[in-house]
């Protein structure tokens, strides 16, 4: 059988996060929240968490999703992340997870209130799978979820990437971009998806 | 693929890592998901239920979020299905999860990382009471995280609800040179001997119990539980006997009351029938329909001590013997928490080695993040935590080091920090580095910075105003170390969101409870400001509420306090004895321009709260789920007329008249103001409005009418409002004005419950 997965987050970095301010972010998910700006997203409210040190720093709240801008590892990124999922097909939570991390990075890179000092850089983008029950951090799972992810990654415009994999298993299952000889930009990778 | 689990679940998985009873309680609780979501078992029940499971209600879990300018429904996918009184299934709520004395594991802190991970937002956050909450939960995910929390030795049970709660305990237990023996064997007996008791199953509201090596250090906080135990030793028959002073009815909320002595020395072997006794008698003689009223400490008050000491010992004597009584004594004394490494000194040397930024940085954080353990060269170090939250990826870097330098636990604190215990002094430096590496080497443990807050209005269903707002303002004020003065260092701040006092703000030296005001009709977040308290003794001391300030005017009203103790006070007098002198009307004087509110085109930000870019509202208050029911808004304005009503005791005892009838008349005002609320919302502060209001929806249609006396109690408010209070007034009639205030808030806590339909 095939391996199902839930919980899935993807992360793209910011390409200089010199600019970032991350008490724009407070007004800036709020507004959103009002005008209902992520379709598809129950939006419920703003977490803020700039105190704690490389933490998720400020924190969109969705009923079953969650989007920050997060520095974990000290690397700052949109991260968006699925809390809530039925098991399914891995490809499809991929997908859904690249294209709603994709849409948020792209509406904060057209913000009106940063004038343009935030971009993504999407050749360094990581995924992760959080459902430890039937995707632990192992080279099993390894090999089950990278050629699906591969695939995805070549359908949207990426080449020669190079993915490599946190080594402590006791952290979830991921992969990360760690170079790559093309990666297509927010807006293209939107309209591939 | 051959390794992978699609068909398995949680259960199937963790099998029998899971000791059966706890695996057959939460296969039950999952059974009452079920019934739940088939509409066979009732929203109130299945509430209790979930509570007494840890899984509690989150802000917004009505359905309606304030956005700033309207209110929006929130269309969760669950349609009308409830999980308690108007509270969606689907939404978002919180997990509070036990750890009996604050103690965790490296494999129990990985489950919590791993939980927080993929069903939270990856945030532990430490609770005053010593356990972790989880947030953005998903009532349905719920089982599976009992069971992972299970299969490592974590329960939910009774986290929350009408039970006892999570046992706390000095985190310094078994490495305090003040102690007169390590209190935690005692604490984890008292903890498993107490959880899932048929005994405790009927109580009227939440009970809570902690234990204190000493009674001079702040540590156990004996003096605001309802039972709280002080470790002493006697000497009996020329034996030196281990036993606790055994205190009882202390507690904060709305109306704060220290605990009083039940019993100087209760030997080691009567711990455990005497907290059954006091459970027993509270559950059997414990208030069960005004909630308001339904706490320990308002039973030991009704019968007075005495009496109180009488019918437990009488209790007592109806228990039957259980040998778990004292089968764990035989335990008692072995270590069970042993130094991973051999106790070195910190030679000068290995400081000297540092480069200087690293060098300094090591000092400040040493000077008040170290504890010297009794043992010789061993030292336990404060984790301070901002705002009590950590992410699972430091906790995994926290187990690294714990597992490097330490061994096996680490115990979370009150003050929403955890310790790691039994550090070589000699691997300080190194110790710190790997904290630094991990962004968890804070310096400033105990301090002015350090700042302790409930979760407010940024999760809280009860929460006025943003106290991790305001705290998180505050500690960046204070990190940059502005005072150097060490008695203002070592001053304590607690901000709580309302006045449940989640962050036990009475003990602080500085306290914050969240309130609202109108002014010009619009509603602007405030905070009453609680001068004083203290957090040493056990909290053996209650601030004085010196009155309301707008929430972003907090940090001036705190520079503008501690700048005129600094120039006023008297040689070594403390922050609380200054107080006492100064008297709260020369302290209010000094802050009054502080209550100022600037024109709302003059200055927006005024109209939002900390951390929140919205218009402030109260319009996203539910309904609070800390009485294990219904807290409504109306609630919290009866107990903030009680809360008034005891200030107004307190200052009549204070030898100051006038302000009692003044307070007392007040009281009474704000008691008929939380019924107005009922029809009114908006209702504002001012006598003639409530007075209006009042006679228009209570007195006219008799509402207010007591069955038996009448328009009496109702009277009592309008006679004062014709003939208002005076601050000459004397103190024969500061009495009465507080007799009345008292029947008359009394009443007023009738009247709701009638129209409630409880009686
Ligand atoms: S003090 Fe009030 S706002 Fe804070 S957690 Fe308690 S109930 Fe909620």
């Amino acid at each position: 059988m095939s391996i199902q997965i839930q919980q899935v987050s993807v992360k793209i970095p910011l390409a200089s996060p010199k600019g970032l301010d991350l008490d724009a972010f407070i007004p800036i998910f709020h507004e959103w929240i009002r005008e209902h700006r992520i379709d598809n997203e129950l939006l419920i409210d703003v977490a803020d968490y700039r105190h704690v040190p490389n933490g998720p720093g400020v924190m969109l709240i969705a009923n079953e999703a969650h989007y920050a801008m997060d520095s974990e590892g000290g690397k700052a990124g949109l991260l968006f992340c699925k809390r809530r999922d039925p098991l399914g097909d891995p490809e499809a939570a991929f997908r859904h997870a690249l294209g709603q991390a994709a849409t948020a990075a792209r509406l904060i890179e057209k913000e009106a209130s940063l004038e343009g000092s935030l971009t993504f850089d999407t050749s360094r983008i990581q995924m992760r799978v959080l459902s430890r029950l039937t995707a632990p951090n192992t080279p099993a799972t390894r090999s089950a979820l990278e050629p699906i992810w591969r695939q995805l990654l070549a359908a949207v415009g990426f080449s020669g990437a190079e993915l490599i994999s946190p080594a402590d298993s006791r952290q979830p299952f991921g992969l990360a971009v760690h170079s790559c000889a093309a990666a297509p930009d927010l807006a293209a990778l939107l309209t591939a998806l | 693929m051959s390794d992978t689990n699609n068909s398995q679940t949680w259960a199937q998985q963790l099998g029998d890592s899971i000791p059966t009873p706890m695996a057959d309680e939460i296969d039950a609780f999952e059974t009452n998901i079920t019934l739940r979501k088939a509409g066979k078992l009732d929203p109130k029940i299945f509430a209790e239920a979930r509570l007494r499971r840890g899984a509690y209600g989150q802000r917004y879990d009505n359905g309606r979020r304030h956005d700033g300018s309207k209110t929006q429904e929130l269309l969760y996918p669950s349609g009308d299905l409830v999980k308690g009184p108007e509270t969606v299934w689907d939404a978002p709520g919180m997990m509070r999860i036990k750890s009996p004395m604050g103690i965790a594991s490296n494999v129990q802190l990985e489950t919590l990382a791993d939980l927080a991970e993929e069903y939270s937002d990856s945030i532990l956050h430490v609770t005053t009471r010593q356990e972790i909450q989880l947030h953005f939960v998903h009532i349905d995910s719920t089982p599976d995280i009992m069971r992972r929390l299970a299969a490592v030795g974590i329960t939910t049970r009774e986290a929350c609800g009408n039970s006892v709660r999570n046992v706390t305990a000095c985190q310094f237990a078994g490495g305090c040179s003040t102690a007169a023996f390590d209190v935690t064997p005692y604490a984890k007996a008292t903890t498993y001997y107490l959880l899932g008791h048929k005994d405790i199953q009927d109580f009227g509201r939440k009970f809570k119990i902690a234990f204190s090596g000493c009674k001079p250090n702040p540590c156990g906080m004996a003096m605001f539980h309802d039972i709280g135990c002080v470790a002493v030793t006697k000497e009996i028959d020329g034996e030196v006997k281990r036993g606790f002073e055994f205190f009882v009815g202390g507690g904060l909320g709305a109306v704060p009351f220290q605990a009083q002595l039940l019993d100087e020395f209760v030997p080691e072997h009567e711990l455990l029938p005497l907290c059954q006794a006091v459970c027993r008698v509270f559950s059997r003689l414990g208030e069960r329909k005004n909630r308001a009223r339904a706490r320990l400490k308002f039973l030991v008050k009704k019968l007075g001590i005495e009496e109180f000491r009488k019918v437990v010992a009488e209790e007592r004597e109806t228990i039957p013997e259980d040998e778990r009584w004292t089968a764990y004594l035989d335990d008692v004394g072995v270590i069970t928490e042993t130094p991973l490494r051999e106790g070195r000194a910190l030679e000068q040397s290995a400081i000297d080695g540092l480069d200087d930024l690293v060098r300094e940085r090591f000092e400040y954080w040493r000077k008040h993040n170290i504890w010297q353990q009794p043992q010789t060269n061993y030292v336990t170090a404060t984790v301070r935590l901002p705002l009590g939250d950590f992410t699972s990826r430091q906790v995994r870097m926290l187990t690294d080091i714990t597992r490097k330098f330490t061994g096996d636990t680490v115990r979370f604190t009150a003050e929403q920090n955890l310790v790691v215990r039994h550090v070589s002094e000699a691997d300080l430096p190194d110790f710190y580095q790997e904290l630094a590496d991990a962004g968890l080497a804070s310096p400033g443990a105990s301090t002015i910075a350090d700042i302790v807050a409930c979760p407010g209005t940024d999760t809280c269903k009860l929460g006025i105003s943003a106290s991790r707002g305001l705290a998180s303002e505050l500690e960046k004020k204070f990190a940059k170390r502005l005072y150097q003065d060490p008695e203002v260092e070592n001053l304590h701040i607690k901000a709580s969101g309302c006045f449940n006092s989640c962050s036990q703000h009475h003990v602080a030296d500085l306290g914050f409870l969240g309130v609202s005001r109108i002014v010009d009709g619009r509603r602007i977040a405030h905070f009453q400001f609680v001068l004083g308290g203290q957090w040493a003794n056990n909290g053996g001391a209650y601030g004085l509420a010196i009155g309301a300030y707008p929430s972003k005017r907090i940090p001036e009203v705190i520079d503008r306090t501690l700048a005129f103790w600094k120039a006023e006070r008297e040689e070594g007098e403390d922050l609380k004895g200054f107080v006492a002198r100064m008297g709260r009307a020369t302290i209010k004087k000094q802050l009054e321009d502080l209550r100022k509110i600037p024109s709302y085109e003059e200055q927006p930000d005024f109209y939002t709260d900390w951390g929140d870019a919205r218009e402030y509202t109260i319009g996203d208050l539910g309904t609070g789920e800390c009485a294990g029911e219904v807290v409504s808004i109306v609630d919290f304005g009866l107990q903030d007329a009680e809360r008034r009503l005891f200030e107004a005791q307190l200052d009549l005892e204070g030898g100051k008249p006038g302000q009692a009838s003044v307070a007392a008349y007040k009281s009474m005002l704000t008691a008929a103001k939380a019924l107005i609320m009922v029809f009114n919302i908006d209702i504002q502060e001012d006598a003639d409005r409530v007075v209006a209001d009042f006679r228009k929806h209570f007195h006219e249609t008799k509402r207010f009418h007591d069955p038996f006396a009448g328009a009496k109690f109702a009277n009592y408010l309008l006679k004062r409002y014709e003939n208002p209070p005076s601050i000459e007034d004397d103190g024969l009639v500061a009495r009465e004005a507080i007799d009345e205030a008292l029947l008359f808030v009394e009443a007023a806590q009738g009247c709701y419950q009638r129209m409630q339909g409880d009686i």
